[in-house]
């Protein structure tokens, strides 16, 4: 079977290497998702989400072990097939938001401009403002918008309810709910676990960089009675 | 996707760039009309007049500064140029450019061509500033006809085939191809001092890539000096390069050879950066 995303006894250290002086971010990860899933990626700060994303979106090289999406490691035909949106601001300040929907038009095939302005005017942002002059949370709207407006097979989603007001929150998660196609994989790492606990499928719970579970919302209900927010607390109390 | 990489470069620098050169044509019109107060003030006041005095004196500063930021501008130009390069890989803006569809050869080739492009119109600029100010600002008259005169001559030169033996438009064109050449070269060298600097350095990246621009330098410096020497000694002397002059055969042999020297720094420089961009990839 082929799976959107598989990674096989994947590490990545930083600041140091596998011997000597290393963190590690991930050690020995294992796991394959299937398509049509959403999946969220729960564990504490520094368990390896944002590592795990960026490596799958071709961002970071890891030390060892392998990571394929739909098959391929990360490269430039695996990026035609992700979607990625980071915890940063990553469009250039001085564009304009049509400009960067024109960006996005011209280097994704994939991109569905009409339903990108749909967004946009639902969320009440002018296409011909500057990316710059506005706010931290409508500027994570513009990236949402550009990144759920792609017919991608994997989104990989980086805390992308952090930001913004709870409002805001049940739009976006409704958005990723109904943007996503059927064959597509999205991956969404956050904290706001009872936030998004209602559309989720599956969960990964990471920690010190390893899988500690990987299962699907009932199974946590069923065998241990509790919600996956109540599991979480209990499994990472400090 | 080259052509659209161009495009997005080209437009991005764009919103920099082109108000520089705008910028730089502005004060050499300011500059030139500050000159010709300087010569003309004692037309319309006396000399011993305090006013004209302030004038001249205030005229001749303001000159300076113009001068001063003319060619500040270049130097502007090529930071600017840098910046991006930083920015947009290595920065937030990194996230974007690196998880487009496109190949790493493409996101340096496009940024190499747009910097070239761009610090043409920015040396175009300064030129077209240098011209207002020698043929407006520097005599009482509204243009001044010795140096219009010497322009022309000048000109004259530039498309004689025959001149005391030279065939001066060939050398031009064969000098400026050189000059586009070890320009493309310069941006590479800097590309790869930046790449360097912050995906191999753990910390300090831009004290790093400063430093690797040095040593990449002086390998090349080095190389070229052994090669200098190799090609005098094979010749039978450094004395033979040295009294080369344009109408030698050898002469143009070798702004040749050094041409293609930049050609390969350029091929050895852009391989690097893309193997260390494809493979080392670590933004943090």
């Amino acid at each position: 079977m082929e799976y959107t995303l598989e990674c096989k006894d994947l590490c990545k250290y930083f600041s140091g290497n596998k011997y000597f002086g290393a963190v590690k971010a991930l050690d020995n990860v294992n796991l394959q998702l299937e398509k049509g899933k959403i999946i969220g990626l729960l564990g504490p700060n520094g368990s390896g989400k944002t590592t795990l994303l960026k490596l799958a979106a071709g961002l970071l090289k890891q030390n060892s072990g392998e990571i394929l999406v739909d098959g391929i490691s990360p490269s430039e035909q695996t990026k035609a097939l992700v979607s990625y949106l980071p915890e940063r601001n990553f469009l250039n300040p001085s564009m304009r938001v049509s400009e960067t929907l024109d960006m996005f038009s011209d280097f994704y095939a994939d991109f569905d401009r009409e339903r990108a302005e749909e967004m946009l005017t639902k969320l009440g942002i002018h296409s011909g403002q500057k990316y710059k002059s506005l706010s931290k949370g409508t500027k994570e709207k513009v990236q949402l918008v550009l990144v759920m407006s792609r017919r991608a097979r994997l989104y990989l989603l980086d805390e992308p309810i952090g930001g913004v007001d709870p409002a805001t929150r049940d739009y976006i998660l409704n958005t990723i709910v109904s943007n996503y196609a059927e064959d597509a994989t999205v991956l969404i790492s956050t904290h706001l676990i009872s936030d998004v606990e209602k559309v989720l499928d599956e969960f990964l719970f990471l920690k010190y960089g390893q899988v500690v579970l990987h299962s699907s919302a009932d199974e946590i209900r069923q065998q241990y009675g509790k919600s996956v927010d109540e599991y979480f607390r209990e499994v990472f109390k400090c | 996707m080259l052509g659209k990489l161009i495009k997005y470069e080209n437009k991005a620098l764009a919103k920099t760039l082109f108000p520089l050169g705008m910028g730089v044509i502005f004060v050499s019109v300011f500059a030139a009309v500050m000159l010709k107060v300087n010569l003309s003030v004692t037309d319309w006041l006396s000399a011993e007049n305090s006013v004209a005095s302030m004038l001249q004196s205030v005229s001749v500063i303001l000159f300076v500064f113009s001068v001063i930021a003319i060619i500040s501008a270049c130097f502007v130009a090529v930071f600017m140029l840098m910046q991006r390069y930083y920015k947009n890989l290595f920065s937030d803006e990194g996230y974007l450019t690196f998880t487009l569809p496109v190949k790493i050869r493409d996101i340096v080739t496009s940024k190499a061509v747009c910097a070239f492009i761009w610090s043409l119109f920015v040396i175009l600029c300064v030129l077209a500033g240098v011209f207002v100010i020698a043929v407006f600002g520097t005599s009482q008259s509204f243009v001044n006809s010795q140096v219009l005169d010497f322009l022309k001559n000048m000109l004259k030169i530039a498309v004689d085939t025959d001149y005391y033996g030279v065939n001066i438009p060939a050398y031009i064109a064969q000098y400026l191809f050189m000059m586009v050449v070890s320009s493309f070269q310069q941006f590479m060298l800097i590309y790869l001092a930046i790449t360097m600097g912050n995906q191999i350095a753990k910390r300090h990246k831009i004290l790093s890539s400063i430093l690797m621009y040095f040593v990449i330098y002086a390998v090349c410096q080095t190389v070229n000096t052994l090669l200098m020497l190799a090609a005098g000694f094979a010749m039978g002397g450094m004395g033979v390069l040295n009294e080369l002059t344009p109408t030698d055969t050898l002469f143009h042999i070798i702004l040749l050879a050094a041409t293609l020297l930049s050609a390969v720094y350029i091929a050895v420089f852009f391989f690097i950066n893309c193997k260390i961009l494809k493979n080392k990839l670590n933004l943090e």
